[in-house]
């Protein structure tokens, strides 16, 4: 089977942005929407620097897919994390349940007044260049772009330096399998175990990850399924979800309320409902996840390091 | 309504699991993980397709940054409207993201797309632009220049080109033939007076050289290509030669993509570069490193500079010691990288034209890096600073036309030299005896002595220079002022009466690059838009206007691309045949190199450096004629020296380079600008701390000669002590809190070593 992934060198990145750009103008994403961020972390004594190109790790348990009510959220089966924006309700469960912090809910804005040419022509080719308000977007490895196969995603393609690497990870002759095969490349956060499919080579220390500016939250909100015999509306309630940027070291309550999820099913449909009366049992439960998954994470962390 | 088709799904029962399991036993969710079968997560699902269709498939060379690699960009055009770029698989370079970010800049909705006259008096807040036809503005262009012309001299017009370069050798070429010797570009702070340095001591110019296959050890001095030329080319050799265990001395006060190669990174305070140089020359002449052949046979004034050196001529032997308190960088890592670069050989260097260009002692701190390479004896060998033997003799538009624009007639010697600004005011001799430009930065000046009434402006930025307002106020003195661009830019075009529309890099054709040994011509990768042209058509055009057409082609640009390239012995037509329009002209034989033995380096022919003595000027016999330090002799920075300086704790690197702008271009394409959207401000760490300063906070960084504002971004990238800020912000710019001193040789001013301090702004 076919299991895409990106092996990431950072001993060759020169923190230019090249991605960052090169994936804006592949898919032609909205003002602000960077599907890859490139972040900065640093060691004060004795000072270094590491610059890190980061976007969706398309986790091999992912678990945005897990708590998506509608199935929008996807692993196709070469192992790319994807959404089906004709299914996404925009509720904003995966971008809460990402603990890698790498999708985000648009509002499907546009650089100018009006479209540009470029955007104009460039969309009509649909795929992941068309966009949709009120969905989640992230990195989709230019899965739709055919030329893909020959050239790689559009970061891989123009990254100057070759620092970024694509390619199948079950192909034992790929690049990127051999750069894993040599024990260099490491992912960010394995202790999570999602067991993402982005792998770097010169990562720093766990200590200097931690200022990576991503959530401290890993997240599987209860929905509760019951059967109902009438069709229902769905009832969309916002979601107001609280950023966490503290690094993951430090152990905190999450006061985040999220919403009761209820799906429903009906003879021949499901209708996804939202309804705010779950709150507090659901604001107990998701805390005592948070906590839980810290503890945990704290846990691996004391063991690995011994 | 968001109805679902399937039913409880496969998807929904392991759903329906975890949650069983969540909920019954609030268990740590990384154990719920873990009993996922991943399998049971991948869905047949289809994936989107792009539906490509057909696409027009053309090829350009890039132009966004200031160096003009020429990256290779490879345009997808639908229905006459390019909507992706890739890199051309043809070419070597791989474009970086302000290549990629043309596809918004083309297609930008304020581009100007038409010639545009003011219609207010240049007092007025608003220039009241108008529409105009390009008849009706190339007619008032040369009506107005004529008349200046005879009123005041030719000389009155100022032929000025700043960014991109592409233009020069045409503008140049304009210029002399309007019989104007007053051609200038933003050079004047950046190439030349590091070439300069180059010119006096070995007789060649340039930066240095790349690491080639036998080079042992690499100086990378104030320089960082990775952000300063990001395509991919310049680092990406560096990585490999690091990966066959080349040595890296890397010297730079920052930490930077760049310095993260270094196996010694030295970080001397700005604007102390001399010093260090000169405490590793020292070290190697005292420690009987040097090449005692080559220094004995080939160079000028080696005595005089280790006199200077050992202290007999100011009583300060320039030992690691001394250079520790000048640069604070430890003494024994000095004597380590002079070690390292006289014995790991060859030894290469590389350097920049911004970094310590901008210095007080611009040209006296390049002369000593290339008397490093001499002491060492890296001049023109295999693997440490190369010339070419077979160069292909087609100009370098960034470095003007030479031959093809008539240069020699502004030169020493030439009909027009004496006619020239800086000559008449006496300014900077040994640029003037050198460059084929007049040196800008006392632009000022001459327009208050009247010598300048009129300009031609190819891309041109009022304020590149320290205290810009100077030369805005000049800019409104002159009688008439014509503009070529891609944008209205108030803070220049507030300024001028015509501002003409551009064509950008894909949408033009001249002139054609060499890269390597490959000519490459540009073919119109895109159509162009409203009714822009090309800047080589837009000054031909003039030129005809004038009734200067003979010497300009009479308008036509194969004719001009054709001179161009005519050394070279190859055509328009015959690169039009060639698939990519490219075509490699092999050298006629293998390279050469010590070719001072040959005679290869003068245009004489005899053996020696193209020098007054033909030998490598340690001692500078030009600059001694013009009473200037003819020994690189170190002076301290002005944040020490300058009395003002007292109470501005902080040294402001004023424009290092960042990849995501050139100079003060781009800020208009928002997919870069996302990147940077503020002026920053970097600040160490203590000196954010002891300031209260965290980061993100708004400040102001503060100089005897002005404040800005700015957002501060506490990093270790800058050690304690220094701050730094990119160039460019209209209304937030680095040049206005920048005092107007200027390296004695070539006139470069101290951008690098400004004393400031950093306030949050309350």
């Amino acid at each position: 089977m076919v299991r895409y992934g990106f092996v990431m060198d950072l001993t060759k990145c020169q923190g230019c942005s090249t991605c960052v750009v090169a994936c804006k103008m592949a898919n032609l994403t909205g003002p602000k929407v960077q599907w890859i961020k490139l972040f900065r972390v640093e060691q004060q004594e004795p000072p270094d620097v590491w610059w890190i190109p980061y976007h969706c790790m398309h986790c091999e348990v992912a678990p945005c897919v897990v708590v998506c009510p509608t199935g929008a959220s996807y692993v196709n089966d070469k192992g790319v994390v994807l959404v089906d924006y004709s299914k996404c309700i925009g509720c904003g469960l995966c971008v809460n349940a990402c603990p890698y912090d790498a999708r985000e809910l648009v509002k499907g804005e546009t650089y100018f007044s009006s479209l540009l040419q470029y955007e104009e022509k460039g969309i009509q080719e649909g795929g992941y260049r068309q966009h949709v308000p009120n969905v989640v977007e992230k990195c989709t490895m230019c899965i739709d772009n055919p030329e893909t196969q020959q050239y790689g995603p559009a970061c891989v393609r123009h990254c100057p330096t070759g620092a970024r690497m694509w390619g199948d990870l079950d192909d034992p002759n790929s690049e990127v399998a051999k750069q894993v095969a040599s024990g260099k490349a490491k992912t960010i956060l394995s202790a999570l175990g999602t067991k993402p499919k982005v792998y770097y080579i010169g990562l720093p220390s766990e200590k200097v990850l931690a200022q990576l500016p991503i959530k401290a939250r890993y997240v599987i909100p209860p929905p509760k399924i019951e059967t109902v015999t009438k069709t229902q509306t769905a009832v969309q309630t916002t979601t107001t979800t609280q950023t966490v940027t503290q690094p993951l070291t430090t152990t905190q309550t999450l006061t985040t309320q999220l919403p009761g999820q209820t799906i429903t099913k009906t003879e021949s449909k499901t209708v996804i409902e939202t309804k705010s009366d779950m709150k507090t049992l659901t604001g107990a439960v998701v805390g005592g996840i948070v906590i839980g998954a810290l503890s945990a994470y704290a846990l691996r962390r004391k063991s690995e390091t011994k | 309504m968001y109805i679902l088709n399937s039913s409880l799904s496969r998807r929904n029962l392991i759903k329906a699991c975890l949650i069983a399991t969540s909920i019954t036993a609030i268990a740590p969710s990384l154990e719920i993980m873990e009993k996922i079968d991943t399998k049971l997560l991948v869905e047949a699902q289809a994936t989107p397709q792009r539906k490509i269709g057909e696409y027009k498939v053309t090829y350009t060379l890039c132009d966004a940054c200031n160096q003009g690699p020429g990256c290779g960009l490879k345009f997808y055009i639908k229905d006459g409207v390019a909507t992706y770029i890739a890199p051309r698989e043809d070419h070597p370079y791989i474009p970086c993201l302000k290549g990629l970010s043309y596809l918004q800049q083309l297609y930008h909705p304020e581009r100007l797309l038409y010639p545009m006259k003011r219609t207010t008096p240049k007092s007025s807040e608003d220039p009241g632009w108008v529409r105009i036809t390009w008849d009706e503005a190339l007619n008032i262009i040369a009506e107005k220049l004529k008349e200046i012309a005879n009123k005041y001299g030719p000389e009155a017009v100022l032929f000025y080109a700043g960014d991109p370069k592409e233009n020069r050798p045409m503008l140049q070429r304009l210029s002399i033939a309007f019989n104007s010797p007053n051609y200038g570009t933003e050079s004047s702070t950046c190439f030349q007076g590091v070439n300069m340095g180059g010119l006096l001591t070995v007789g060649f110019g340039g930066t240095g050289s790349p690491p080639d296959g036998s080079t042992k050890t690499v100086i990378l001095w104030s320089t960082n290509p990775a952000w300063s030329s990001p395509y991919g080319s310049t680092f990406k050799t560096f990585l490999s030669a690091k990966q066959k265990g080349v040595k890296f001395v890397v010297i730079d006060p920052r930490i930077t993509p760049t310095t993260k190669l270094a196996d010694i990174h030295l970080r001397p305070l700005p604007g102390t570069d001399l010093a260090l140089a000169l405490a590793m020359a020292y070290v190697i002449i005292n420690e009987n490193l040097y090449d005692k052949e080559f220094v004995e046979m080939w160079t000028y004034g080696f005595e005089e500079f280790k006199k200077y050196l050992m202290g007999e001529m100011d009583g300060e032997p320039k030992t690691p010691e001394w250079a520790e308190k000048k640069t604070s960088v430890p003494a024994e890592k000095i004597i380590e990288a002079a070690r390292l670069i006289a014995t790991n050989k060859p030894t290469t260097w590389m350097g920049s034209a911004s970094g310590d260009a901008h210095n007080h002692q611009t040209v006296s701190t390049t002369r000593a890096k290339w008397i490093l390479m001499t002491l060492i004896g890296m001049i023109d060998v295999p693997g440490g600073i190369r010339v070419s033997t077979y160069p292909i003799p087609i100009p370098s538009p960034g470095t003007g036309g030479m031959w093809f624009s008539f240069n020699s007639r502004m030169l020493p010697g030439g009909d027009l030299y004496e006619k020239r600004a800086d000559v008449k005011m006496n300014f900077f001799p040994a640029w003037r005896r050198l460059v084929d430009q007049i040196q800008m930065v006392r632009f000022p000046e001459y327009v208050e002595a009247g010598l300048i009434k009129a300009a031609v402006l190819v891309g041109a930025n009022s304020r590149i220079h320290p205290q810009p307002s100077l030369f805005q106020n000049a800019l409104k003195k002159l009688e008439f002022a014509v503009a070529i661009d891609y944008f209205i830019r108030p803070w220049t075009h507030n300024y001028v009466d015509i501002v003409l529309p551009a064509a950008m890099g894909p949408e033009r054709i001249a002139p054609p690059l060499v890269i390597g040994r490959t000519v490459y011509l540009r073919e119109i990768a895109v159509p162009p838009r409203g009714e822009v042209r090309e800047d080589w058509q837009i000054l031909m055009d003039i030129g005809v206007k004038l009734g200067l057409g003979e010497k300009l082609f009479n308008g036509n640009l194969t004719a001009a691309i054709n001179e161009y390239m005519s050394k070279a012995g190859i055509t328009v037509e015959q690169l039009r045949a060639q698939p990519g329009y490219k075509i490699t002209i092999p050298a006629p034989g293998p390279e050469e190199y010590k070719k001072y033995e040959t005679g290869k380096l003068r245009p004489d022919g005899k053996p020696g450096f193209n020098t007054p003595t033909g030998k490598v000027e340690i001692y500078s016999t030009i600059l001694k004629e013009l009473n200037l330090d003819p020994l690189p002799i170190y002076r301290d920075p002005i944040y020490r020296t300058l009395p003002e300086a007292n109470g501005f704790p902080l040294i402001l690197l004023g424009g290092p380079r960042v990849p995501m702008y050139t100079h003060s271009k781009q800020r208009e394409i928002p997919w870069l600008r996302e990147l940077m959207p503020r002026p920053v401000v970097r600040i160490n760490p203590h000196d954010a701390e002891t300031r209260g300063i965290r980061d993100g906070d708004e400040v102001v960084v503060v100089s005897p000669w002005g404040k800005i504002n700015a957002v501060a971004e506490v990093t270790v990238i800058v050690p304690k002590g220094v701050v730094d800020m990119f160039h460019g912000w209209y209304g937030s710019d680095v040049n206005d809190i920048t005092p107007r001193v200027f390296d004695p040789i070539s006139g470069f001013p101290a951008y690098k070593q400004v004393p400031v301090d950093v306030r949050k702004d309350s």
